[in-house]
C-alpha cells in the first residue's frame, strides 16, 4: 500500500509543532519538564519518542479519512513551510530567553 | 578526552544531508535511472540520519551533560550551550522526518515525477531543505565545539 501524500505532510506539520511546543513549553514549565523526564530519563529522550509516537499516529488516523492521490507540490511546500517555521520557532526562542536572562 | 561519538554524530549527519543534495541534483533532469537511484540514495540518506540521531542521544545524555556543558555554561561563551546547542538539539529531530518523507515519495511515487514538473520541483526544494538543514547543523556544531575549546584554554592558561 502506498503512503498517502496528505497524511505525509499533516503528520510532518503536527509532529513539527509538537517539538516545538514540548520544547518551549519544558523551558517555561519545570513541572512539565520533570515529567518528561520521569517518562523517560532525560527530557530530550522524552521528545525524541513522542515526536515519533505522534508523527505514527497522526499518519495512520489522518489516513482513515484521505483518499487515495498522487502527490501534489502543495503537500510537499506544506511541509517545506513549517520546517522552517519550526527551526526559526525554536532558535529565536532559545535566542529570546538567553537576551532577557 | 575526545569522544568519538562527536565526530560520529556529525561523520554521519553531514554524509546523510550530503546525499540529499545527491538526491536534488539527480531530480533536476530525472528519467526513470535516475529517479530509481535518488530513491536508494535518500533511504541511504534517511538511514544515517537515523543513527546520527541516536549516537547524538547517547553522547548528549552521558557525556556532554556531564562534562561538556558545565565547562561551556561556567564560560563566557555561555551562549553556544545556552542557545546554539539548546537549538541544535531539538531542530535536529525534525531531519529523519524530513528525509524518511522524501525517500517514501521518491520510492512510490517515481512515475508522478516525470509527468508533474511541479511535484518534481517541490522535492527537488525539500531535499536540498534538509542538506541545508543539515550544514547548520554543522556550523552550530562548531561553534559548540570553539567554546568548549575556548574554555578549555583559558583553564589552562
Amino acid at each position: 500500500m502506498k503512503p498517502k501524500p496528505q497524511s505525509l505532510a499533516l503528520s510532518s506539520v503536527i509532529s513539527g509543532l509538537t517539538l516545538v511546543f514540548m520544547t518551549i513549553y519544558a523551558e517555561l514549565s519545570e513541572t512539565f519538564k520533570k515529567f518528561l523526564t520521569n517518562l523517560t530519563t532525560h527530557h530530550w529522550i522524552s521528545k525524541s519518542i513522542l515526536t515519533i509516537l505522534i508523527f505514527i499516529i497522526v499518519y495512520y488516523l489522518s489516513s482513515i479519512f484521505f483518499k487515495n492521490s498522487s502527490p501534489k507540490s502543495k503537500y510537499i511546500y506544506l511541509i517545506i513551510i513549517f520546517a522552517i517555521i519550526c527551526y526559526i520557532l525554536i532558535f529565536v526562542f532559545f535566542l529570546y530567553e538567553w537576551l532577557n536572562k | 578526552m575526545i569522544n568519538f561519538l562527536v565526530g560520529l554524530h556529525a561523520g554521519l549527519g553531514e554524509l546523510g544531508s550530503i546525499l540529499f543534495l545527491w538526491v536534488a541534483i539527480e531530480l533536476f533532469n530525472p528519467d526513470s535511472k535516475r529517479i530509481n537511484r535518488s530513491s536508494k540514495i535518500a533511504f541511504i540518506g534517511f538511514i544515517l540520519l537515523l543513527i546520527s540521531w541516536l549516537i547524538a542521544g547517547i553522547y548528549y545524555t552521558t557525556d556532554y551533560g556531564a562534562n561538556i556543558k558545565p565547562v561551556i555554561k561556567e564560560s563566557s561563551n555561555a551562549w553556544a550551550h545556552s542557545v546554539i546547542m539548546e537549538s541544535k538539539e531539538h531542530i535536529f529531530i525534525i531531519l529523519p522526518f524530513l528525509s524518511l518523507i522524501v525517500f517514501l515519495l521518491l520510492k512510490n511515487y517515481q512515475k508522478e515525477l516525470l509527468k508533474d514538473n511541479k511535484y518534481r520541483k517541490s522535492l527537488v526544494f525539500l531535499s536540498i531543505l534538509i542538506f541545508l538543514i543539515g550544514l547548520s547543523m554543522a556550523f552550530l556544531g562548531y561553534l559548540i565545539s570553539s567554546a568548549y575549546r575556548a574554555a578549555l584554554e583559558v583553564n589552562v592558561i
